[in-house]
Parts: C-alpha cells; structure tokens; sequence
C-alpha cells in the first residue's frame, strides 16, 4: 500500500500544512474595539430623565430600570469576557494546530471515536498528548478517555494528534448536569470546526441542531457523524444466545446519512443558518473497527476513510479560520454577549417602554376631555349657593375668591386623579375677571317712587360661568400641552436610543463580513 | 341540532367559551364519549427508539411498518386480541414539529395505556426524555390512565454489564417505575424459528401479561377520569359564573347607588325652588299678573307688573339651581368653546321646562305641587338616563349581564355532556 492511497497519512500530511496568519490582525481588533466605545457612547447617553413624570409612575420607573441597565451592562459584559478567559487559554496552548470541537448528547460515543482516533495516528508514528483543562490552564493528563453507556465525562478534556489536530471532548450537551453543558458552551469558541456525533439509534435529533446554531452563527464549519453504526445479530443455538456485531449496511448507512442531512438542512433554514457549512453525514462503528481485526479493511468497512477524507476537508477552512481567531473571538463575545444582549433585552425593554408611552400618548385627548368635564362640573354645580351666600352684602369680589378656588381645588384633584403619572408645576392661583354684579331691580311708579323686587344673579352667574369656561379650557390646554410635551419627548429619546442601536448593529455586522 | 355530534360540539364551544383552559379535557372526554369496550394502547417516545416493531411484537404481526430512521409520521392504529394499537410518530425528528403533535394527540387524548419506549443504547434519559416522563406520572396520578416504561432494543447492548449500567441508571431516575426490557428483534426471531430461549429473553411475553393487566384496569379508570375531567369542569363553570355574578351585582348596584344619589339630590333641588317659588307667589288675592296692563297703565307701575318681576326673578333663580345641579351630574354638557353662551345649550332644560312664558299657576303647579315635582323629578331622571356616563355605565352593565348569561348556558351546555356520559 502506497502513501498516496493511505487514508490516514494522507490526513496526517494534509494537517502538516501551517495555520494562516492574518496581517490584518490588528487593524481588526482595533476596528471592534472602536465599536464598543461608540457603543458605550450611544448607550451612556442614550436614555435621559423625564422629569415631567411623577417619580412613582409606571412610565418612571420603566425609564429608571433602562437607564440601569444601561449603567449596568459594560460590567456584566467584561464578567462575561473574563468567563472566556479559560477559552481563549485554551486556544493559545494549541496554537499550532487545527482544533475540533467533538460535539454531541451524553453517550453519543465522543470519547470512543477520540481514543480511537488516538490510536490510529499512534499506530502511524504520530504523537499522542492527553490533556485537561481545569481552571483556565491545561494539564497533561496520563490516561486514554473513559468510555461508557451512561455519562462519564465530567471535565473538558483533548487529545493533540500528531502535534497538528486537537480534539476537544466536552461534557454532553443534553447532559444530566447543567453544570456540565454550561462549560460546554463556555468551551465551543475555542474550536476551529465541529464534529457533531449522534447515535445511529436516533441520529440527528432536532433539540440537537438547535444547540449547534450557535456555533453556526460563528460561521464555523459542521461535520455530522452518526457514531454506533452497527447492529447486533443474535441468534439462539444449542440453548444460548450467540451474538456477534455487524456494521450497519451501505444501504441502510446511507438511509440514515440522507435522512439527517434532509432533516439538518430544513433545521438550519428554519434558523436562518448558512446550510454551506453543513458537512455529507458520515456513519462510522469504533466498536466495529475495533473488534474486526483492526485492519484497513475493518476501518474502511467500519466508515473510517469517509471520516478521514471528511476531517481532511474540514481542517483546510478551519486553518485559515485560525489566523483570525483572536479578532473572532471578540467578535463573538461582542456578538453574542454585547450586542446579543442588546437585542435579546435592551431593545424589547425600548419597544415596550415606546408601546406604553404611545399608548399614554394616545389615551391623553380623552383624559384632557374629562379633566375639563370634571372640573367644569364641580365647579357650575357650585355657582348658585356661593352667589346666594353673597347676595346679602352684594360680596361679588368675595364670590370670585370662592369661585377661583373651589376651581383651583377641582382641578388639582382631577389632575391628580386623571393625570396621576404627570409631575405638572402648579398654575398660578386662579383669579376670575367678572364684569357683572348682582342686579337689584326695582319697578319705577309714575310718582317717582322705586319698589324693590329682588336681587338678579343672572348676569353675575353668567358672566361667572364664561369666565370659568374660560380659565378652565386656559388650564386643561397647558397641562394638556405639558403632558403631551412630556411624552413627545420620550418617545423621540426612544426612538434616537433605537435608531442608534440599530445603526451599531448594522456596523457589528459589516466587521462580521470583513473578517469572515 | 338533533344530530347528537353537533350537539355536542356545540356544547363544547359553550364551554369553551367560558372556560378556555379546557380544551383538552373536552378532547378526551370526547375520545372517553365515543369509546367502545376496547383498550387503547399507543407508544410515545423518540424516533427510531423501536416503537413500531415493538407494537407489532406485541399485536402479534407485520402491522406497522419499521425502517432504521424516522419512518412513522402519522397516527395507525389496528385492533388485535382486544387491544386497539396506536403507533404514533417518535419526538425530536420532524423539522416541523407534525410528528410530535400527532405523538402528543396519541398519548395524552386517545390512549388508555402509553409505553414510554426508550431505545437501551442511549443509555439514560435526556432532558426532553425526563420532562415528558414526569408529565406522563403526574397524568396517571390523576386520571388513572396508565404508563409503563419499556427499555426497548435490549439486543443491541454490547454486554450484560452495560445492560445492567443502564438499568441502574434508568431505575435511578424512574424510581416508582417498574422497567420492562424488551426487544422485538428476539421476540420475532424466536417466533420464525421456534426458539423458546429468544422469545422468553425477548421481555415481550412478561410484558403482555402487564398490559393485560393494565387493560383489566381500563374501565374502572376510564369511569373515574370521565367524572375527574367532568367535576373539574364544572367547578370551574361555577366558580366563573359566581364570579360572574358579583361582577354583574356589583356594576349593578353602583349603577342604582348613583341613580338614588341624584334622585335623593334632585330632590333637593326641586324641594328649594318649590320653596322659592313658593315664596314668590305668597302674594294674597288675584292673580294680578295674569291681568294685562291697560293702555293707561301701560308706563306706571302696577300690582301685576311687579308681581311678574317677581316671579320672573324666582323662576330664573329656580332655572339657575337646576341647571347648576344638572351640569354638575354631566346632564348638561360644558360647550366646547367658551365663545359659545353655556346657556345656549341647556337642552335638556329646554326640553323639560319649555320655553314658554310660566304664569302663576304654572308655576305653582310644576313647583308648588308634589305632583308636579314628581313630574319634573321624572323627566329629569330620563335624561340623566341619556348622559355619556349613564350610557357608558349601562354599556358596561349589559356586558356583565351578558357574561353571566354566557356563564349560565355554558353550566347547561355542561348538563348536556354530563347526562351524555
């Protein structure tokens, strides 16, 4: 057998080639972080106070909860950054080579396909370096991975082929522990390209690909592999079970290889993900190559030179991948923590908070319609006993006093009642001009004589209820005014804050393109 | 209406209607309505878990159809030994969700009995796994349907050691629940062959002989969860209609309260200027303002002449009052611009006092007399009726009376399926 037709040295000498290197590496980096600070602008100044608003009002306290998370936000997303540092540690340590991430459900057979991938590049000369990674740094380790049916991995471990292809073997993703798929995820960006392994019992779940999109959206390539293709015949002879393991057939390989490929394509549509970097399925059985001789012939029918050929593919975009990695890893943490964040809460808080306030917008025609209706009603029911109260002593200056402030009095209230969200000045102390007095009337007799007949309040009462039809509708268009200035103002705030985000957004994006 | 279905889908919306929530208790006890004596069996659990072979090993031939992916996407049932069989689509394939939702219909509204199948190579349960597990016990806690759970495909387990890992950890997390091992593989190969030794490892016959169990169940269960769903429904009928009712009590009293308040105020009202017109009038012998001036007394002052301005004076005072009374309970309504006289508008003034010229015995009798105050009070009271927020008010009271009538039919629409039962 020839080099040339070797699967795995072909992999091997495939993987000799250097990672790129990317000159314009800096320029980058500086570019990103010029957008976080004209982020942090956009956000520091984004959402003023409103000080027409009443401290304890719901439209208040929303524009308070805003303004703290924005006061909070840039220290959560440096905590969030700082959570990465066991990452990017990991990434630096294996700078040379090409790393995958081995993806996939608890029991999906990550560790088995490793160790023996492991043993193969050790059959062929190639170094094997174990290692683990516990608090940011990583350590060797002595032993092969442990293999199991139910959940063995607990901590982020890998093994360095040939000193070239890092395999990153992470707690499950549907693990039992949610400790444990959390420091998966915490892992997924220090990888170059993915190895999904599903098991040939239900390969390809959709809960699954759901997971991956993240690491999709980082525009890194997929490998789907469907592990345990293999089947156990049995059969009773002579009073025993005789079993003996079997590869799955071509044809019922390239069933399931079709139906996860069908399936994972329409998933990734659904998510609005790049269905290119999806990888043809392969179905490989460790268990099988393992136990069938452990010749290039088992590993072939096993499905071992489809993943070969597979891994050869997926390590040329995932090198050039890695001379970008550091820009691309601010990139995501600015993705996915700031601007993620950004959108995910920040933004809805603003549609909701330009909800509320065009809904108060929109309610307050009829909240000044009935101000003015209240206070005129409290007010005119009023009229007749304070001018019978002053009639005696012809009082009219005295009647305008009562009137002027049972109308102060009836509008503070209904301002308070109808308006309660509004932090209004106090209007200037009402003081009604009436050009009317009370009016005695008295008949003239042919002898020059005068006869009392009574007091008319008609004109007074008129003249009163004109002019408190006037400083009312004078009072209700200023609060109304007020309130409505009030609201116009956040809104345009909102909007400005939206408009800029959106803008921002639209920048990450275009450094996104630049750098993939 | 006299279709028995229509009658009772039309039931259904009645409920409906008050009591949203309840869709799926209405679905089953529709499946429970349309029974016959047989036991329904269905299989919920992920895709290529086994679930259609083991339904066949179990019904005792080829009935559904198997391959080693997703292949079942519709509900198929098929009644063998007196068992209505119900392969049903496997979790988490469909891109779509269809499978699942069919999976979920089988499970939670058409079957009695529902294996839980877990393929024995996946090891433990997942999340998702765990989740539906718990719904299925909470479900059999109370409405007695039951759930058995099947390790399925036992034959594709390397080692007995992994088998009884597996086991473990599945007992560890499905303590109250027994674990059938099954695998239709053995079952099938040991009928073909006459192998005694594979069919008795194949878990298939131990687990008929649960299901006949299960099945012996089925009616007792089926009786008590037609009166679960069917009681809890009804609490929630009468527990909405009660609330109902208050609503309606409540608005209806506020809208009387307010009404007394004004009558009693109106009252009030009309009592004073009875008094001031009273006071006017108090004026011994003729009515001398009903007798016109001469031409000779046309510029001096008489008895009538004086006497009318008096009257005039005390009925706009009267008119004053009332108006001020009325605008203050909305009846009267504020003009929209100031440069509008107030006056002007007093329609409703107009329209129960008149505009006419009110001569002594006008007054006295629309003032003076009970009867004619009771009149006034009537009319008045008629177009307080007509105000906006009286309108509003009556808006708001017929919709509450609504509600309640909605309330009642969906309690009667309940008989309907009750005496159906």
């Amino acid at each position: 057998m020839t080099a040339v037709a070797d699967p795995e040295r072909a992999l091997l000498d495939a993987l000799a080639t250097p990672a790129g290197v990317d000159a314009a590496l800096d320029a980058r980096l500086q570019s990103l972080e010029a957008w976080y600070r004209d982020l942090g602008d956009t956000l520091s100044s984004g959402m003023p106070d409103v000080p027409g608003l009443q401290p304890d009002a719901a439209l208040a306290t929303s524009v308070r909860a805003l303004q703290a998370w924005i006061a909070q936000a840039p220290a959560r997303w440096q905590g969030q950054w700082d959570d990465l540092a066991p990452a990017r540690a990991v990434a630096e340590a294996f700078d040379a080579g090409c790393m995958l991430l081995v993806f996939g459900k608890f029991n999906a057979g990550k560790s088995s396909l490793c160790n023996f991938l492991a043993t193969r590049v050790a059959a062929n000369g190639g170094s094997t370096r174990w290692f683990h990674v516990e608090d940011g740094a990583v350590f060797d380790a002595e032993a092969r991975f442990v293999e199991g049916a139910t959940e063995t991995t607990a901590r982020l471990q890998g093994v360095v082929l040939a000193e070239r292809l890092v395999l990153l073997d992470t707690p499950g993703l549907h693990s039992v522990t949610p400790e444990n798929a959390a420091l998966t995820r915490r892992f997924t960006d220090s990888a170059d390209g993915v190895l999904w392994l599903s098991s040939s019992t239900a390969p390809g779940q959709v809960q699954e690909l759901d997971d991956l999109a993240l690491e999709l959206r980082r525009g890194k390539p997929l490998q789907p592999v469907i592990t345990r293709s293999d089947t156990i015949d049995e059969d009773e002879i002579d009073g025993a079970l005789v079993r003996v393991l079997c590869n799955k057939s071509d044809a019922n390989r390239a069933l399931q290889e079709q139906d996860v490929a069908a399936r994972a394509a329409g998933r990734l549509q659904q998510l609005d993900l790049d269905p290119a970097l999806l990888r043809t399925p392969v179905s490989l059985s460790v268990h099988a190559a393992r136990t069938q001789g452990e010749t290039a012939r088992s590993r072939a029918d096993a499905g071992f030179d489809r993943l070969y050929a597979a891994l050869q593919d997926l390590a040329g975009p995932a090198l050039a991948y890695k001379g970008r990695k550091p820009a691309s890893m601010r990139l995501h943490h600015f993705d996915e923590h700031v601007l993620g964040d950004v959108q995910a809460s920040l933004l809805p808080s603003i549609e909701r908070l330009s909800a509320d306030v065009k809904h108060a917008r929109e309610a307050l025609p009829a909240q000044v319609a009935r101000l003015r209706d209240l206070t005129w009603r409290a007010v005119v029911a009023r009229l007749p006993a304070v001018l019978d109260a002053h009639e005696q002593g012809r009082e009219v200056q005295r009647v305008i006093d009562a009137v002027s402030t049972r109308l102060d009095a009836a509008f503070h209230a209904q301002v308070l009642a109808l308006l309660p969200d509004h932090a209004m000045p106090a209007p200037e102390r009402t003081a009604l001009t009436v050009d009317a007095n009370y009016e005695d009337i008295s008949i003239d007799g042919e002898d020059g004589s005068h006869t009392q007949v009574g007091v008319d309040q008609a004109r007074l009462h008129a003249a009163l209820e004109a002019a408190v039809h006037v400083r009312i509708e004078t009072l209700v268009a200023s609060a109304c005014r007020g309130a409505a200035a009030t609201l116009d103002a956040m809104t345009a705030s909102l909007e400005a804050l939206r408009v800029a985000l959106d803008m921002r957004g639209d920048r990450l994006a275009e450094l996104r393109r630049a750098l993939r | 209406m006299h279709d028995p279905t229509t009658a009772r889908r039309s039931a259904e919306q009645t409920i409906l209607a008050v009591a949203p929530g309840r869709a799926d208790d209405l679905a089953r006890l529709d499946v429970l309505a349309h029974a016959d004596d047989v036991p329904v069996i269905t299989v919920i659990g992920k895709y290529n878990h086994g679930k259609s072979s083991l339904l066949n090993a179990l019904a005792g031939g080829d009935v559904f159809a198997v391959a080693d992916r997703r292949e079942t996407t519709t509900l198929s049932a098929h009644e063998a030994a007196g068992v209505r069989w119900l392969d049903a689509p496997g979790l988490d394939a469909d891109v779509a969700s269809a499978d699942d939702r069919a999976a979920l219909h089988a499970a939670w509204q058409a079957a009695d009995i529902r294996l839980l199948v877990h393929a024995a190579r996946e090891g433990e349960l997942d999340a998702a796994e765990r989740t539906l597990l718990r719904q299925l016990r909470e479900d059999d806690a109370r409405t007695r349907r039951q759930t058995l759970f099947v390790l399925s495909q036992v034959d594709q387990v390397g080692d007995e050691q992994t088998l009884s890992r597996v086991t473990g950890a599945l007992q560890a997390q499905a303590p109250e629940l027994p674990l059938h091992s099954a695998s239709s593989m053995r079952h099938r190969k040991g009928m073909e062959g006459g192998k005694s030794l594979m069919i008795a490892k194949s878990g298939i016959p131990g687990l008929r002989q649960a299901l006949d169990d299960a099945c012996a169940r089925v009616g007792d269960a089926r009786r008590h969860e037609t009166t679960l769903r069917l009681e809890e429904i009804r609490e929630e009928l009468e527990q909405t209609a009660t609330a109902r009712d208050a609503a309606l009590s409540t608005i209806r009293s506020r809208q009387s309260d307010a009404r007394d308040d004004f009558l009693a105020g109106l009252d009030a009202v009309l009592a004073n200027a009875g008094e001031e017109i009273h006071a006017a009038l108090d004026v011994p012998g003729t009515e001398d303002a009903m007798r016109p001036d001469t031409s000779a007394e046309f510029y001096l002052m008489t008895a009538g002449k004086l006497e009318r301005a008096r009257q005039q004076l005390a009925y706009a005072k009267v008119n004053r009052a009332i108006a001020g009374y009325l605008a203050g309970h909305g009846v009267e309504h504020l003009p929209t611009r100031p440069d509008s006289p107030p006056r002007s508008i007093n329609t409703v003034m107009v329209a129960v006092l008149g505009i006419s010229v009110k001569f002594r015995d006008d007054l006295k009798r629309m003032f003076c007399e009970p009867a004619g105050r009771a009149r006034l009070q009537a009319r008045f009271a008629h177009y307080y009726e007509l105000s906006d927020d009286r309108v509003a008010l009556a808006g708001d009271v017929a919709r509450a009376r609504d509600a309640v009538a909605e309330g009642a039919q969906a309690l009667s629409a309940w008989q309907t399926l009750a005496v159906a039962a």
